[in-house]
């Protein structure tokens, strides 16, 4: 209990009161300016916890959207030439069936079938080397520029290393999910020694001969057959990794909106909220002044004359 | 009876002792803002016959007036300790919590600029690596968020070290004042003892004491006891810093005199103590003999001890952890590696064991050197030891994060900054009740010991019209004597 009461003990209490009201005004002006509540890590440990891991979530999910854009632009690549490489294969195809059909054609009209089937192997060699931002998108990891090569006789192997573990060109969509984006060039157009490319010389080579080789003609109709098919299945492998990439970029880009939205929550100041506590604070401030001006004004001595 | 001047006497007596009431007021109103002031009192006491009995002698008289038996400081020895003991529990907190408000600023998260979010940039960096392994761009991007994140753990390791030498040089300046109100107060007990002796008014001296006991105590925590001939005694943590007339010096020990620690390293400072050599006389040349002052002393220099070999020391070994878990770890898996021509990387980082977060950079300066590929066999565009590292960063098993105890360097360093956060905030909360607490018993003795303009003008209102009745008196006898002496036997 306050028995007896001095002037410096009003002094002091005073001081006391106007500095709390100046410090509880400071407090609310910070979070307004600021626009956050979270200023440092003692405004609240456990909050503190909590927004520096949305931060990292945030950038990680950000990354990862990054990871399965540049994933879509790989596989929509593969897509379209996968595509182009099928017509071409198909032409052959339709080609040989008129080269089988020896009855009705010449020989000159067998060689000029056999120029086109050079013609489509030569542009599926280009469908086969080609390059996204540079890189053989069916050359695995390799840094040669080409996934296949035709040496002087007019052979074509693969010289990407994509039927191997460490060519396969992944990108990372989740935290556990990984895509691969590339595809493996022999699963594409066959390995070495009977790939599609084989395929296409010996299905010329039958051509040219005279009389034409109808046997030659008939086997090469059955390994185009086998190529479509094969190339269809690789369509529909990609197809199915790109919808897995898009599913992983949706998700990617669902969890970094929660993960905003809890950085927001603890870190951000809630305006109107803010702006009563400064309102608070301000009268709570001019309360205290005001009592200030009223009490240390008056003496004993003002009523003596 | 007296005779008829001894009237006069006792009229006299009034006027002397109401002008020891108005000078006593006078001094009370004039020292009304000074800091330690204790008011004061003038102690009036009747003066009468004689009390002890004598054979023949009677007294005849009816009070002999009044004289002033003392002036008495209005305070209170359990009083004032207890307002030290509060003082120096508001300064040991104190000094501890703006110290680590300023490191928690210097640390300043969570923000874009920290290191949590250069640790998340540096992930990030090893990905787009992962996006375009041929080139340099994405590979020179790499290094430079490695620099970045090693430059934003040298600058939190420095602001810490700047701390400590800020708090160093501070406890170094406490110990030589210390030492200088240590002297002053055993000289201050002698002369407040000698001047009791000859009967002389020691007040002042006595307000001077109290002042330095209570900055010994905001300074050290020091707690006085008072001897049987009104001497103190000051003890830090149980050692005696003054003993009567003799005063003791206190030492610290780890601190050179210009504030450099005394091993010469900054990063790694050793343990702060303090020793107290046995007290001697003013003056005289300092006792050899050392006490060491037990861990736990109070005030300031507590507050400091506090901070150099607990909570500043623990962040910084803490930051070492994280520098160093880094470090090995992403130079672990860079080194299972492979660069852009197929050669098996090196080291990422590098640091000097003993001080990792002061000391920690990137190594690898030509972007082709990056280890990105896992693929053995030459050249290769393949990226898994980049998307290895990333992971691996995120607490991941691999050969930079061995199985066993798997560390995540982000949870590590964000456990980091919260414990420093929930340190800062306890201090905070503690200090905030301590101050109420510090206020509370400052106004009680304020309410003892302070002094009240409308109480010390009612005092000096009551001093004059006694003085003016004591000076009526006077004429009164005056007249009285005018009356015997002149108008009779005319």
């Amino acid at each position: 209990m306050i028995t007896r009461v001095t002037q410096r003990m009003l002094t002091n209490q005073s001081l006391n009161s106007v500095e709390n009201g100046l410090t509880g005004m400071a407090k609310a002006q910070e979070q307004l300016t600021t626009g956050k509540r979270l200023n440092r890590p003692s405004d609240s440990p456990t909050d503190t916890t909590v927004a520096l891991r949305a931060r990292a979530g945030v950038a990680q999910q950000t990354q990862f959207q990054r990871n399965a854009q540049d994933g879509i632009s790989w596989l929509s690549t593969i897509d379209s030439t996968i595509q182009g490489a099928t017509d071409q294969v198909r032409r052959a195809y339709t080609l040989a069936v008129q080269g089988a059909n020896t009855a009705s054609n010449g020989a000159s009209a067998s060689a000029a079938l056999a120029d086109e089937v050079d013609q489509i192997k030569k542009s599926l060699v280009d469908f086969a080397n080609t390059q996204y931002l540079g890189r053989p998108i069916f050359g695995g990891t390799t840094t040669s520029g080409a996934a296949f090569t035709m040496d002087s006789t007019g052979k074509v192997t693969y010289t990407g290393n994509g039927n191997t573990p460490a060519g396969q060109v992944n990108r990372r969509v989740g935290v556990d999910s990984v895509v691969r984006v590339d595809s493996d060039g022999t699963k594409v157009f066959g390995s070495d020694g009977s790939n599609v490319f084989d395929h296409l010389t010996a299905l010329s080579t039958a051509l040219r001969q005279v009389p034409a080789d109808s046997a030659g003609i008939e086997q090469s109709i059955s390994d185009l057959q086998a190529d479509m098919d094969r190339l269809s299945a690789a369509a529909a492998d990609e197809g199915a990794r790109m919808n897995q990439i898009n599913q992983a970029s949706n998700v990617a880009s669902a969890t970094q909106l929660a993960l905003q939205k809890t950085q927001s929550d603890v870190e951000d100041v809630d305006i109107a909220q803010a702006t009563i506590e400064m309102q608070t604070q301000t009268n709570a401030y001019q309360a205290a002044l005001m009592a200030v001006s009223k009490t240390s004004q008056r003496s004993l001595l003002d009523f003596l004359s | 009876m007296t005779g008829t001047f001894g009237s006069l006497n006792i009229a006299k007596t009034g006027l002397q002792y109401q002008q020891i009431v108005i000078d006593t007021t006078n001094n009370n109103i004039s020292n009304v803002n000074t800091d330690g002031y204790v008011r004061r009192r003038a102690e009036g006491a009747e003066v009468g016959g004689a009390t002890t009995g004598a054979m023949w002698s009677t007294y005849t008289g009816h009070g002999e007036g009044v004289t002033t038996t003392s002036v008495s400081r209005l305070t209170d020895f359990l009083m004032d300790a207890r307002v030290r003991n509060e003082h120096a529990n508001l300064s040991y907190l104190q000094v501890q919590q703006t110290s680590m408000e300023r490191v928690e600023t210097a640390i300043n998260e969570p923000s874009d600029t920290g290191i949590a979010s250069a640790l998340s940039a540096f992930g990030s960096a090893w990905q787009d690596v992962v996006s375009s392994p041929d080139g340099s761009a994405a590979r020179q991007s790499v290094i430079a968020s490695g620099q970045t994140l090693a430059a934003a753990i040298n600058a939190q390791a420095r602001a810490v070290d700047d701390e400590r030498a800020q708090q160093r040089a501070a406890a170094v300046d406490d110990v030589s004042q210390i030492n200088n109100d240590a002297q002053q107060l055993a000289q201050l007990n002698h002369n407040i003892f000698i001047a009791q002796a000859n009967g002389t008014d020691v007040s002042d001296l006595q307000d001077q004491r109290d002042q330095l006991a209570l900055d010994l105590a905001n300074k050290a925590g020091a707690v006085v006891a008072q001897d049987s001939t009104g001497r103190y005694n000051i003890s830090i943590n149980g050692v005696a810093l003054v003993t009567g007339d003799n005063a003791g010096t206190m030492t610290v020990n780890g601190i050179n005199a210009d504030g450099t620690p005394s091993n010469g390293d900054t990063a790694n400072p050793g343990t702060v103590s303090f020793s107290i050599s046995d007290p001697v006389p003013v003056g005289a040349t300092p006792s050899t003999n050392q006490t060491a002052v037990p861990n736990g002393m109070g005030g300031e220099l507590g507050g400091i001890a506090t901070l150099l070999n607990v909570t500043l020391a623990n962040y910084r070994a803490g930051l070492n952890d994280v520098a160093q878990q880094l470090a090995d770890m992403v130079n672990t898996q860079h080194e299972a590696g492979y660069d852009q021509s197929g050669a098996a990387g090196g080291k990422f980082f590098d640091y000097t064991a003993g001080d990792p977060a002061g000391t920690i950079s990137v190594l690898v300066t030509d972007p082709s050197k990056v280890a990105a590929s896992s693929d053995g066999s030459g050249q290769s565009n393949n990226a898994d030891n980049a998307d290895t590292i990333t992971q691996v960063l995120n607490g991941a098993v691999g050969a930079g994060n061995p199985p066993g105890t798997p560390v995540n360097i982000n949870d590590a360093y964000q456990r980091l900054v919260t414990g420093l956060g929930s340190t800062v905030a306890g201090l905070n909360t503690q200090t905030t009740n301590q101050q109420l607490l510090a206020n509370q018993v400052d106004d009680e003795r304020e309410q003892q010991a302070g002094v009240s303009l409308d109480e010390e003008t009612i005092n000096l209102m009551q001093a004059q019209r006694a003085y003016e009745a004591s000076s009526r008196v006077l004429t009164v006898m005056n007249s009285l004597l005018d009356t015997l002496i002149n108008r009779m036997g005319a």
